[in-house]
């Protein structure tokens, strides 16, 4: 298994570096370090011709750099891929080299929000046909402990909730799955989630790493704030209904979410499910149960 | 955890490096982004086109070939030195010195022919080419036997391509190490066969991995093969012009006459005889989808393809009949020892010691003439599949590639067990199936030109170059062919036909023709049972059901 990483020389770029060596480190995945460069318009004024060039050789010095900054135990290759744009090119590697999902970080620009999403992060989560994994601001790599799953407690999230006792079973790790309820729903709220987990036709191999938590508040953010995220952890959240099958397209709870979350996030394509043509093909957390899960 | 602090020059990483698909380079380091116009025209074309016809493209890689490109394909098909090198000696001993107008006279229907397939393409550009044309026309059961004409000859002359180019590699080494034993070699049958299924193994190969790799190797093979030619002719003339020559004489306008050929017998020999001089170009009509522009591309493509063969026969068949003469001397032209590789005969005499080059034109001719030729089975399997005439397997598409792999290998493998049976069973039965092919190209291309004139019998009468190249050019085309057709079926009665073997009388030609027509009814009525779908909707019923092609 294989993740892209989308890289930049700047801190969002090296959050999307730190959050791959995380999971490579624990799901043993390569890392795939791809710099895009923008293929430049044949009409648009070009200074000089060898300006790609110069462009290439930077963005050289830049992959070679991101290998330094990869620990021995953490396999990684590194690609330089010239396309139209960044989200563009970063979808044509991970289509080519067989990705499990793409990593990147937040914008460069962005002001003071952990999760500041970037032209290229709001394309892919848009478009993408692989899950998503956006590093948060001045992320700090800590060992993967536990994944979260945001679930919105309606029958349509059946599919989210099974793939995320599937990924339990496949890693072993606690998966705890969350539902945010605005003003007082709460109770109705874990009700219905409950009654999602009991429908699910995948069984927790091991039904105790399995928790169901409803956090609230008067709008979703401040329900997010009302969870406690660990250091360890990672938020999985499915796609909009305006997503096409098989392709992401960021709700927009997720996005509310987004504003207040400090930790990574991991947005899947829609029906991403258990099943043949789903994660089944390839999930994101790879086949094999996480290095030194509990 | 540590992993941002820097430990400089620690591993050396390799940096790949890739270029979207859809950023071209245009010279230099200039790029150009975003779709390619002729990709975007192409297969909005093949849209277009479909949305009036019903047809629809199936993922094949589109726009990856230019004119140039598809017409060096189609030369490669036709593989001139290889053909040339066989047929030059035999149709001099039925005509004489009238070989240029023989050319000429064969050229007529399949010009004709061709005319009727530009038509049908920019009409309907389908990579099932006849099968699709013909089912338009005449329904699917007619449309599906013509489809099984084209895949029997293509599949089969595969083998025999693949065994030319055997007996021609192992002659080249021969004469090039000058030990004439080696050539023997070729006679060994495990050897043969062995030798036989590497050639065919590459050419598959170079076939999978799509059109831009073929274009690639043709262009080399097909350009050398030109050049050594077009040398040969040229300094074939010199010599006759300085009575260096064998039998030298000049060119004379009667040469090129038709009507100075003295017998019927002869005239319908030369007809026969174009059929497999000129068979091949069709091969550029089957990458329709692959081409830029793919209503115009393909047909002014096969039409450069045959004018080109035209004019490099007339120049080829001049410059040997100036050479050689039509004595059985040592090397004249009807002298049976050398007509079957007439070539290898000439090649040092006339351009001494660089004779070599056209032993290996020959060579090359049949290798690429094997590669270029899978194109055209592989592409009318996957559109019959498409269009549910055949298992679905065979639609598949290479999703790197974008070529239909299942389809290509299918045809290979098919060829190469045909061919390792046949050796080891009868060379006979191998070379009178290659005879019978003729039968099945008459078939398929006298199908699709009749094809035409039906398709477009309502619109043909709008202007008098709708009537010409819509109806009277494909229809005469067509009729020829059949009526060649009909009489080639009866002369295959002829124990004497082909290699000479026969059964009860009747010769083995005819069986294997006959047997590969019923072959096919079989296999047709087998399918129509199991995928009764097209057999009773045609190819709009894939339209009807998935709805408009992505």
């Amino acid at each position: 298994m294989r993740y892209a990483v989308g890289y930049a020389a700047h801190e969002r770029g090296r959050d999307a570096l730190n959050l791959g060596v995380a999971l490579a480190r624990a799901t043993g995945a390569v890392l795939e370090v791809v710099v895009v460069v923008k293929a430049r318009e044949q009409y648009s004024s070009a200074p000089r011709d060898d300006f790609g060039r110069l462009v290439e050789d930077q963005a050289k010095r830049w992959l070679n750099e991101a290998a330094e900054l990869v620990p021995d135990d953490v396999e990684v290759e590194l690609r330089l891929h010239r396309s139209i744009n960044a989200p563009a090119g970063l979808m044509e590697v991970a289509a080519s080299s067989g990705a499990a999902a793409v990593i990147v970080g937040g914008s460069s620009a962005s002001g003071w929000l952990r999760h500041g999403v970037g032209g290229t992060g709001s394309a892919l989560l848009h478009r993408s046909r692989i899950p998503v994994i956006l590093a948060p601001r001045g992320y700090e790599p800590a060992p993967l402990t536990e994944i979260a799953c945001a679930v919105s407690p309606e029958p349509e999230s059946a599919g989210l909730v099974e793939e995320a006792v599937a990924t339990l079973n496949r890693t072993g790790l606690p998966v705890r799955l969350i539902a945010l309820a605005e003003g007082d729903d709460a109770a109705r709220a874990r009700e219905s989630l409950e009654a999602l987990v009991a429908a699910s036709r995948v069984e927790p191999e091991d039904p105790g790493r399995l928790s169901v938590v409803v956090g609230s508040g008067a709008s979703v953010a401040d329900a997010v704030e009302s969870v406690t995220w660990g250091e360890g952890t990672v938020l999985m959240a499915g796609s909009s209904r305006l997503a096409r099958r098989g392709e992401l397209f960021l709700s927009s709870t997720t996005a509310k979410i987004l504003t207040r979350l400090p930790i990574p996030l991991v947005v899947v394509p829609r029906e991403y499910h258990p099943g043949r043509g789903g994660s089944a093909d390839q999930p994101w957390t790879g086949e094999l149960p996480i290095v030194g899960a509990p | 955890m540590g992993t941002s602090e820097k430990r400089p020059g620690r591993r050396r990483v390799p940096i790949h490096t890739s270029t979207s698909p859809v950023v071209r380079k245009v010279g230099g380091s200039s790029v150009v982004i975003g779709v390619d116009q002729g990709r975007a025209a192409g297969s909005d074309a093949v849209q277009e086109a479909g949305r009036a016809t019903g047809l629809s493209a199936k993922g094949l890689s589109a726009g990856t070939i230019g004119l140039l490109g598809a017409a060096v394909i189609g030369v490669s098909t036709i593989a001139p030195a290889y053909t040339l090198s066989g047929a030059l000696g035999p149709t001099v001993s039925v005509v004489g010195f009238h070989l240029p107008a023989i050319f000429l006279v064969g050229f007529i229907p399949m010009l004709l022919v061709a005319l009727g397939y530009r038509e049908l393409n920019s009409a309907m550009p389908d990579s099932g080419t006849t099968f699709t044309w013909v089912s338009k026309a005449f329904g699917p059961w007619v449309g599906w036997m013509g489809g099984w004409g084209l895949l029997a000859a293509t599949i089969l002359v595969l083998s025999n391509l693949a065994g030319i180019a055997v007996d021609f590699f192992y002659l080249l080494i021969a004469q090039l190490a000058g030990s004439p034993g080696i050539a023997d070699l070729a006679r060994n049958v495990p050897l043969n066969v062995a030798t036989c299924l590497v050639f065919m193994a590459g050419a598959c190969w170079i076939s999978y991995r799509g059109l831009q790799e073929t274009k690639r190797f043709q262009f080399t093979l097909v350009g050398f093969q030109l050049v050594v030619l077009v040398a040969f002719a040229v300094t074939g003339l010199v010599r006759a012009a300085n009575g260096s020559a064998f039998d030298g004489q000049l060119p004379q306008l009667e040469w090129f006459n038709p009507a100075g050929i003295d017998s019927f017998s002869a005239f319908s020999a030369g007809v026969s005889l174009s059929v497999f001089i000129y068979w091949g170009w069709d091969t550029v009509l089957t990458m329709n989808e692959e081409t830029k522009d793919p209503e115009r591309t393909p047909g002014r493509a096969a039409i450069v393809v045959i004018g080109v063969v035209v004019v490099l026969y007339l120049l080829v068949a001049c410059g040997t009949l100036a050479f050689a003469g039509v004595g059985d001397g040592a090397l004249g032209m009807t002298n049976p020892d050398i007509q079957e590789n007439i070539f290898a005969a000439l090649a040092t005499p006339v351009l001494g010691p660089l004779g070599v080059l056209m032993s290996i034109a020959v060579l090359m001719s049949s290798i690429a003439s094997l590669q270029s030729t899978m194109i055209s089975p592989a592409r009318t399997m996957l559109a019959m599949s498409h269009y549910r005439a055949l298992p679905a397997r065979f639609a598949r598409i290479h999703p790197r590639f974008q070529t239909p792999g299942y389809a290509t290998v299918a045809s290979t493998v098919i060829a190469a067990a045909f061919y390792a049976v046949m050796r080891f069973i009868s060379e006979d039965v191998l070379w009178d199936t290659i005879a019978a092919l003729g039968l099945m190209v008459c078939y398929y291309y006298g199908l699709t030109a009749l094809a035409c004139a039906w398709y477009f019998r309502r619109e043909a009468f709008g202007s008098v170059r709708a009537f010409v190249v819509r109806l009277a050019a494909p229809l005469l085309g067509g009729l020829l062919l059949l009526v060649f057709f009909v009489r080639t079926t009866i002369d295959s009665f002829d124990p004497d036909y082909g290699s000479g073997s026969s059964l009860f009388g009747v010769g083995l030609v005819f069986y294997l023709g006959a047997g590969m027509i019923v072959l096919g009814l079989v296999v047709m009525l087998v399918l129509s049972r199991r995928m009764p779908q097209f057999f009773r909707e045609g190819v709009d019923a894939v339209q009807a059901r998935s709805g408009p092609a992505e």
